[in-house]
């Protein structure tokens, strides 16, 4: 039961707090807490995410064994907003703790890029003209 | 006995049909399906969904599959999703 006090995944509809976020990786052991939050750019009127919400949040557990793999972590927050996204606000907040801060810096990088490449949740822009998917460029495809 | 299975349509997939689910019978003549067996039914129902399947993973009780790996079967009470690019983050 260890992993599950150490690794947090949330996909909610509710606004991302970046203080809430680092509270929960905080740990007495950890001298580092690295941080991404991606957010919306204003370009568009807004962003619309959906997901397959059980195999995501599988997806991302998986990635988490992974990232655990490769680099020495205390514990990592992935936290995905879904729903409607206004502009200028965060859609997702990752966030790693380690006892120094190579790992959680290059931690917090690779699982960036990894949820992009594999996590099933999409992205529709809503321009003041229209509507379409986004396609991350590097997104798993056949 | 039933022999159905779950279709899941996600994004692009769903806006191109106006589903989001739907339960689909195996063929009476057989116990499984093939992903090409599959492709080529989805396609016969849907004439929208061609492109996208094309461009889209499938994943079968929430794992991806390798679209040109033979061997995988769908089977009854399966849950099969159309998994376009992803876009999140």
């Amino acid at each position: 039961m260890e992993k599950t006090e150490k690794d947090f995944i949330k996909l909610t509809s509710d606004p991302l707090i970046l203080q809430d976020i680092v509270d929960l990786v905080k740990d007495d052991q950890a001298g580092a807490i690295s941080t991404f939050c991606g957010t919306t750019h204003k370009t568009v009127v807004r962003l619309e995410y959906e997901s397959y919400i059980p195999m995501a949040e599988k997806e991302i557990s998986s990635i988490i064994t992974d990232v655990r793999s490769k680099w020495e972590l205390t514990k990592v927050a992935v936290h995905h907003r879904l729903g409607i996204v206004p502009v200028g606000e965060t859609s997702v907040i990752i966030a790693v703790s380690s006892v120094h801060r190579n790992e959680s810096l290059k931690a917090v990088e690779w699982l960036i890029n990894t949820l992009k490449e594999k996590v099933p949740i999409w992205k529709k822009e809503i321009y003041y003209d229209g509507s379409s998917w986004k396609e991350n460029t590097k997104s798993k495809c056949c | 006995m039933s022999k159905e299975f779950t279709i899941l349509y996600f994004a692009s997939a769903r806006d191109a049909i106006n589903i989001s689910s739907e339960i689909i019978s195996i063929p009476a003549t057989s116990s499984s399906l093939s992903l090409q067996d599959l492709t080529n039914l989805l396609n016969n129902r849907h004439e929208n969904l061609v492109k996208i399947l094309e461009n889209s993973m499938f994943a079968i009780n929430m794992q991806y599959v390798d679209k040109d790996d033979e061997s995988i079967m769908v089977k009854p009470g399966d849950e099969v999703a159309i998994i376009p690019p992803v876009s999140g983050g």
